[in-house]
């Protein structure tokens, strides 16, 4: 199994109360899984997508990655897992305006010593997501949907075991939204699992198992 | 297509080139710290240098000098303004025999004339070899033998002839050696043996220039020098001479350089102050605008953390920025800083009234080492709290509130 959720739990503090964000979650994906989570916004599917990238600490149960526990790690070794075995769609816009397109998806290759050439990869890259005429052009000069395959792309730099996308449909019009879909089909037939959290419905289509997550519980929904 | 790869410093370069604006800002804050502090530093060293040559220079601890020319003395003094007068040699035995005097020597005062007759008008002053405690001191320093008849010695901001020589009352002299600056009316003087200034004093007199009426020169002087007993106090040396030897009026040098000191200190603390309350609003500016500027770009930050920097890295990289903002505005402020002073030190002396010689290389490269080091380590010291903040920040909060 790629990846083994057990009993994962958010708890945070609301005044004197404290509430469930997430709540005793237990998901296994493998490596050919393309797994849609579903929820209405703030049902905690965003605060479980960001505890397995490991930017929010959980309060309790386990995480492993190909066997390994990365919960409770320093963070460097939590940084290097996040840089080298997941690559994450953050919601919204997330490229740096200061770079090229080429420079953005360049960029997570170098945050740590790799061999290879991050330059032909990220052509290539840009290439597999309809891109490569805009590879020097500036994340001001693109439009939603071409924002968000220059995202896809840097997630796909470091060759991820996982690919974690929150709402990376969010804000796109329908056509665009296909061709992101699509897009993720051909990800994962090219063996990288995805974990995909989104409200909307109709990217339920896509991918080969959906859950629910209703105020912090997840549970699995029939295709 | 050959790219260069992504490192800290190429991040933080292209950050900073594409907010040029932000950045120059940010430069030229820097830039006037370190003008303030090495401009300000240089001023300060150079006048306390010049008031160390100055008390050094008045090697005597009273000038004795005829009763009314008291003014034209500190004129000559402090501003090189050439001036002359004389009473009878006989009252340098007199003084000599003072209780609390020990040591006596004569000068013998004169003009040059700016006129065709001379090179340039200057005060030129006659020494006794065999008694003078205060010139050959002073002379030693540049020129080892000794000052032969006929030679002259001038003060540093003498311009000498082509030749090397001066021309005074239609007679050339060769120059035996330049003073080093003291930034005194000394500066502007020529210096010569009495019996070369018996040969001046006679061109003069075929010029046409009578400055004695009646007596001869070799009866005349302009003013005693005198050393006083270690175990004697000036002022009460001073009031000795005067109730003593009648018709003279006696200077004491450290108590006109104290007056002077007391503007000099005044000045000096004003500039210290400047720089210490300058260096605190640097600090403070850019501690504002790099906290600012840091939080204006959270989702930068957390966008880099979710790609797998570690906040070490963040913080390198927020470091490194502000680290090439404060070594640029350091470089140019310290470059506009030498360019506004170094050419004009002397056109700054006589501005501020003020005995200014700039200090030798070693201090000054002290003093731009210290300089650049206090302007290049306030951008990491301010920018470091924010950049600390922002690295510990919740990514996922963080990305949020910066949408």
């Amino acid at each position: 199994m790629l990846l083994e959720i057990k009993k994962l739990t958010k708890e945070y503090k609301r005044g004197a109360s404290s509430f469930k964000a997430v709540d005793n979650v237990d998901l296994s994906i493998s490596e050919d899984d393309f797994v849609s989570i579903i929820g209405r916004s703030g049902s905690g599917k965003s605060t479980f997508l960001n505890m397995i990238a490991s930017l929010i600490i959980p309060t309790s149960g386990s995480l492993e990655l190909e066997g390994q526990n990365i919960l409770s790690k320093k963070d460097k070794v939590t940084s290097f897992y996040r840089n080298s075995k997941i690559g994450y769609i953050p919601q919204g816009y997330s490229t740096l305006s200061n770079l090229t397109v080429l420079d953005n998806v360049r960029l997570p290759f170098f945050f740590y010593k790799r061999e290879g050439d991050a330059t032909e990869k990220a052509l290539d890259l840009l290439e597999k997501v309809g891109i490569p005429h805009l590879a020097q052009s500036y994340p001001k000069e693109l439009s939603g949907g071409e924002l968000r395959r220059v995202s896809i792309a840097r997630a796909l730099i470091n060759s991820p075991a996982i690919l974690l996308a929150d709402e990376p449909t969010s804000d796109l019009d329908s056509l665009t939204t296909t061709d992101i879909m699509q897009l993720f089909e051909q990800i994962s037939q090219n063996g990288t699992a995805i974990l995909m959290v989104t409200h909307e419905l109709d990217t339920v289509n896509y991918g080969n198992s959906v859950y629910v997550m209703n105020s912090g519980v997840l549970t699995k929904r029939n295709k | 297509m050959k790219q260069k790869s992504l490192s800290d410093r190429r991040l933080a370069i292209n950050n900073l080139k594409r907010k040029i604006f932000r950045t120059t800002c940010l430069g030229i804050v820097v830039a006037m710290l370190s003008f303030t502090l090495f401009g300000g530093s240089i001023l300060t060293a150079s006048l306390k240098n010049g008031m160390s040559s100055m008390k050094q220079r008045f090697g005597a601890d009273l000038m004795v000098v005829p009763k009314g020319y008291e003014a034209q003395t500190e004129g000559i003094l402090l501003k090189g303004e050439p001036k002359y007068f004389y009473f009878d040699k006989s009252v340098a035995e007199e003084i000599a025999k003072v209780e609390g005097v020990e040591l006596v020597t004569s000068q013998f005062f004169l003009t040059s004339l700016s006129a065709a007759c001379c090179s340039t008008k200057v005060q030129l002053i006659g020494f006794n070899p065999k008694t003078d405690f205060v010139i050959q001191p002073w002379v030693s320093k540049t020129y080892s033998g000794a000052i032969g008849d006929g030679q002259l010695i001038v003060g540093s901001d003498i311009v000498l002839e082509n030749n090397n020589t001066l021309k005074f009352y239609g007679q050339s002299y060769p120059i035996a050696a330049q003073l080093e600056k003291t930034s005194t009316g000394l500066d502007s003087s020529v210096f010569m043996n009495m019996d070369t200034m018996q040969k001046l004093f006679a061109g003069a007199k075929k010029v046409g220039m009578y400055f004695l009426d009646e007596q001869k020169p070799g009866s005349s002087i302009s003013t005693v020098l005198v050393k006083i007993d270690k175990n004697y106090d000036a002022e009460i040396v001073a009031k000795n001479i005067r109730s003593t030897v009648s018709k003279v009026e006696v200077v004491v040098p450290q108590k006109m350089i104290s007056s002077i000191a007391k503007n000099l200190d005044s000045l000096v603390i004003y500039i210290q102050i400047f720089s210490i309350v300058l260096w605190i609003l640097a600090a403070v500016i850019l501690g504002i605008v790099f906290s600012v500027t840091i939080n204006e770009r959270k989702k930068e930050f957390a966008v880099l953390r979710i790609l797998g920097a570690t906040r070490k890295k963040l913080i390198g990289i927020l470091l490194t920025e502000s680290l090439f903002i404060s070594i640029t505005g350091g470089i140019v402020g310290t470059l506009i800083a030498s360019i506004s002073i170094f050419p004009f030190s002397t056109y700054i002396g006589d501005k501020l009234q003020l005995p200014y010689i700039q200090p030798h290389t070693s201090t000054i490269l002290e003093i731009l080492v210290l300089s650049l080091l206090l302007s290049i380590v306030i951008g990491p010291l301010t920018s470091g709290y924010s950049a600390i903040k922002i690295s510990r920040a919740e990514t996922y909060i963080t990305m949020r509130e910066g949408e």
